[in-house]
């Protein structure tokens, strides 16, 4: 997402501001808003259109000569901005639903459809490119790769969108500014806590400004403080950029938090 | 599409993968790719070093030996051939004997032909089915062989169509531009004698020892083997002249040199390791440069008159006490000084048996037969000294290193260079010493005509040599030569050289590939390990929106990281080995070869490194193409996979 052409003008930013990438997210985020203020960007926020429509959507795995549904028919339908929380128990579904919407999967029938487009017409490809540009996924084990520094572990989904160096690192900087782990940017995961680490991977989810925030079993490692505090930043973020969070989790007390709960059992919603 | 940079940066993370195997495979891959590269650094050294001493030593020219095939036809054997064989020896003995009758006629002396000998006598061997006319053998005891076998000689010189105007003409197609001869002086030992510390040795003979060309050469200034070369052939061991020429300039062995001449100069005896032997070299060298010794020679009839004072004291000793034995009536003493004429000690001839000798020779004088007895006394003067190796017993490292870079075809008679002797004075020189070989007719008839002997032909490259030999000439041990040429590199084996470079890349050619297909196994089953490591990791990327391309780009440039490692390493340990080897046998070998190639290779270093080979390159670039190609199957089947396979073990 790129809304009013905001990439575009980052590095006028940095320039501007001499190459201090914190005062020039700042000055980009005022820009931003302003623009969008004048009409010429659309919040999807403000909006609450359906962005996510999955229907009928069934999923069967085969493992071991054995037919396993996952899925079987489920509807629903997300509005921008929404935070959805998908519970049950598991091998309810819920991950697999995940899947689905974020591309990473295709449904046996039915379909799933974001932003008026139909993934399942989508190839390989364009998948990916959807993926990088509209979904972050945030994962219960974090995946940050160990040998990387933080602000590089951030700064992945933008090498594969091909972003510059100067502006990759601006950008992840200032993610990690809003979640706390500013003065971390130059660490390793291994110098972090589990709940540093995780808010590193939505900071790393971030990145690329997308639409849709997918958690499975965000909060799966952590202790409810630091729980309390991924949910928080979540809201945080919805409210700033009007992101949609689909959040997957057992945990029932993350799940209230949410704005919807769906649950799921054997592959249905109840 | 992911950067190059950012794909360099995500694939240094995945070194951390496996960090033991990985470790593991880039050093045993690393060290078997280092022993092709330190073999080629170590070969492409040997042989530029081997080039450069043979162009030193050769003058920046290839030499090659060439020898005029003769048919076989042409020498006169023991059994006859043929019917026409038989009619040419008769009509060749009634010319031989028509040309002496006709002699004695002339000397108006009474011809005697019972003295004529058959140049045929009855075979006592043959065939049932051989006829009767064909049942004789050529009778050597004739003088007629000898006659006809000129003439079968005169008459295939004047068709030949390998003379030395016809060889110029096909080695210069090749390149051929010198053309330079040798030969061998006929008389040898007992004709000629060493004086040696001051005494001559009339019993003296031909020695050998070892029996070999070696053994010949080693011993070819008592054995009075000379043979005469241009020059240009020569240069490699002549020493600086340190004084004005007393004598006929040879040059000789380092070994017999040593023996002989050594002790006086205070020369200990040959070591037998290449480095002292080096040092011992150089001393004899430098001592016996300008040493001037003397043979003398004595004619066929002066010869007979040692022979006959052996002869009479050897059947004087064994008829010694018995009454009925009567000693000869003539007895010489032996002479008293080297090179001196004998005495007579008894004469006890009547006056028939004088009238008797008196009369043959002057009938020998009137036919122009007699010889007087004469001796003759020769001056020589070292002004080279060759070191010879006895190449048959080539068995160890050294001697096979020797053989590899030295001369392989020394001839058993020592060197006279043409141009020092014909600029020598009448008074220093060898009467008739270039010319002598004419009596070597029955052994080689090639040397009834000069244009039929052996010529050296000097080409700028090995390649041109090679093409000649190849292409005109039989070489080697080739006795069965239908070509009309026989040849063999002269002065080294450079062709040998070529040969090993030739074995060489033949080796490569079996080496590099199993080595290629080690590694490939060993990056296979490397990248395989990694990748499946990696694969969640691959996973998340995926759902980040990294395309097939991006994971694959990451994985080729990680592929690219361990090549670029083994490629580093496996340079550096063939370079460092190749270095050390070369540093611990580099002095060893320049000693061999100085000492092999002759003087003028002095200052000259056997290097056993040369990184200028394209074999290196070859082999780095098969890093590179071996890494990538064993990644093709573990990465196909990682890029391929479903990421949600991977997510799903979350």
């Amino acid at each position: 997402m790129n809304p009013g052409g905001v990439d575009d003008r980052i590095e006028e930013f940095l320039t501007y501001f001499d190459n201090d990438p914190v005062k020039a997210v700042v000055a980009i985020r005022s820009y931003a808003v302003a623009r969008s203020a004048e009409g010429q960007v659309t919040s999807p926020a403000a909006t609450g259109d359906v962005l996510i429509s999955v229907e009928n959507a069934t999923k069967t795995y085969k493992v071991a000569r054995q037919k396993i549904n996952a899925l079987n028919g489920v509807s629903l339908e997300i509005r921008q901005g929404e935070i959805v929380a998908l519970t049950g128990a598991s091998g309810s579904g819920k991950s697999t639903l995940l899947q689905l919407i974020g591309g990473l999967d295709t449904p046996s029938t039915g379909s799933v459809t974001i932003s008026n487009t139909l993934l399942s017409k989508l190839h390989d490809k364009k998948l990916s490119e959807f993926r990088n540009k509209t979904i972050g996924f945030v994962f219960q084990s974090f995946y940050l790769q160990p040998f990387l520094k933080v602000i590089d572990n951030v700064a992945v989904p933008g090498m594969f969108k091909g972003e510059k160096r100067k502006v990759l690192n601006a950008k992840a900087l200032a993610l990690l500014e809003r979640v706390g782990l500013g003065d971390r940017a130059k660490h390793y995961p291994k110098e972090l806590s589990g709940g540093q680490i995780q808010r590193a991977a939505i900071a790393r989810a971030l990145l690329n400004e997308p639409t849709i925030l997918l958690a499975d079993e965000p909060t799966g490692n952590l202790d409810t403080k630091n729980s309390e505090e991924i949910i928080k930043l979540f809201r945080s973020i919805r409210d700033e950029l009007g992101t949609t969070i689909v959040i997957v989790t057992h945990n029932t007390a993350i799940a209230r938090q949410a704005d919807r709960v769906i649950r799921l059992s054997d592959g249905v919603i109840v | 599409m992911i950067r190059l940079g950012y794909a360099l940066t995500l694939a240094r993370t995945k070194l951390n993968s496996k960090k033991a195997t990985l470790l593991t495979s880039i050093i045993v891959a690393s060290i078997l790719f280092a022993v092709l590269i330190a073999g080629v650094i170590m070969f492409t050294g040997a042989q530029k070093s081997a080039v450069s001493f043979l162009e030193k030593a050769n003058n920046n020219s290839y030499l090659v030996d060439v020898t005029p095939v003769l048919p076989e036809d042409i020498y006169i054997g023991g059994q006859l051939e043929s019917l026409e064989e038989l009619n040419e020896l008769k009509q060749r003995e009634k010319e031989y004997y028509d040309e002496v009758r006709a002699n004695y006629k002339a000397q108006r002396i009474p011809y005697d032909a019972s003295q004529e000998v058959s140049v045929l006598k009855p075979s006592p061997y043959f065939e049932e089915n051989t006829p009767e006319a064909l049942r004789f053998i050529s009778n050597f005891q004739s003088p007629v062989v000898e006659y006809a076998q000129t003439k079968r000689m005169e008459a295939y010189v004047a068709t030949a169509k390998n003379t030395r105007a016809s060889l110029k003409k096909v080695a210069a197609k090749y390149g051929g531009s010198g053309f330079y001869s040798n030969f061998y002086v006929g008389a040898t030992v007992p004709q000629v004698t060493l004086i040696h510390e001051n005494k001559e040795d009339f019993t003296a003979k031909m020695k050998s020892d070892p029996p070999t060309s070696h053994g010949y050469f080693i011993n070819a200034i008592h054995n009075n083997a000379y043979g005469i070369y241009d020059d240009e052939l020569l240069g490699r061991y002549l020493l600086p002249q340190s004084k004005p020429l007393e004598g006929v300039s040879v040059i000789v062995s380092a070994q017999e040199a040593a023996k002989l001449f050594g002790k006086e100069k205070g020369i200990g005896e040959e070591p037998k390791e290449a480095q002292p032997k080096a040092v011992w070299l150089k001393e004899v060298q430098g001592k016996l440069n300008g040493y001037v010794y003397q043979s003398c020679e004595r004619n066929s009839a002066d010869r007979a008159l040692l022979d006959k004072i052996n002869n009479d004291y050897v059947e004087m000793k064994t008829n010694e006490g018995k009454k009925d034995y009567i000693k000869p009536s003539l007895l010489y003493n032996l002479p008293t000084e080297p090179c001196g004429a004998v005495s007579v000690k008894s004469d006890t001839r009547s006056a028939a048996e004088k009238k008797f000798e008196q009369d043959t020779i002057d009938k020998q004088k009137k036919l122009g037969t007699y010889v007087a007895p004469t001796r003759t006394l020769h001056s020589f003067q070292i002004v080279g000294i060759v070191n010879s190796e006895d190449y048959l017993q080539a068995q160890d490292v050294q001697s096979f290193l020797k053989t590899l870079l030295s001369v392989n075809n020394l001839t058993s008679n020592a060197f006279i260079p043409r141009a020092q002797y014909e600029s020598l004075p009448d008074s220093l020189k060898i009467e008739g010493l270039i010319g002598k070989d004419q009596k070597e007719l029955m052994s080689d008839p090639a040397k009834l005509d000069k244009s039929l002997q052996q010529q050296v032909v000097s080409f700028k490259t090995i390649g041109e040599a090679r093409a000649f030999m190849d292409n005109e000439t039989c070489t080697g041990d080739n006795w069965d030569c239908k070509r009309l040429f026989r040849a063999n590199p002269h002065g080294s084996n450079y062709v040998l050289l070529e040969d090993i470079g030739a074995m060489f890349q033949k080796v490569m050619s079996y080496a590099l590939p199993i080595v290629l297909g080690f590694a490939t196994i060993i990056i296979w089953f490397t990248m395989g390990r990694v990748m499946a490591e990696n694969r969640k990791e691959t996973a998340v990327y995926r759902a980040m929106g990294a395309r097939r391309k991006d994971i694959l780009t990451v994985y080729l440039t990680y592929g690219g990281i361990i090549a670029l490692y083994i490629a580093l390493l496996s340079v550096a340990i063939g370079v460092v080995a190749a270095f050390i080897i070369d540093l611990t046998y580099g002095a060893y070998i320049t000693s061999i070869a100085t000492a092999s190639f002759g003087t003028i290779t002095e200052g000259t270093r056997f290097s056993l490194f040369s990184i200028e080979s394209p074999y290196l390159l070859m082999i780095i670039g098969a890093i590179f193409v071996v890494s990538y190609i064993a990644m093709i199957q573990p990465l196909i089947r990682n890029i391929m996979r479903s990421p949600i396979k991977d997510m799903r073990s979350e």
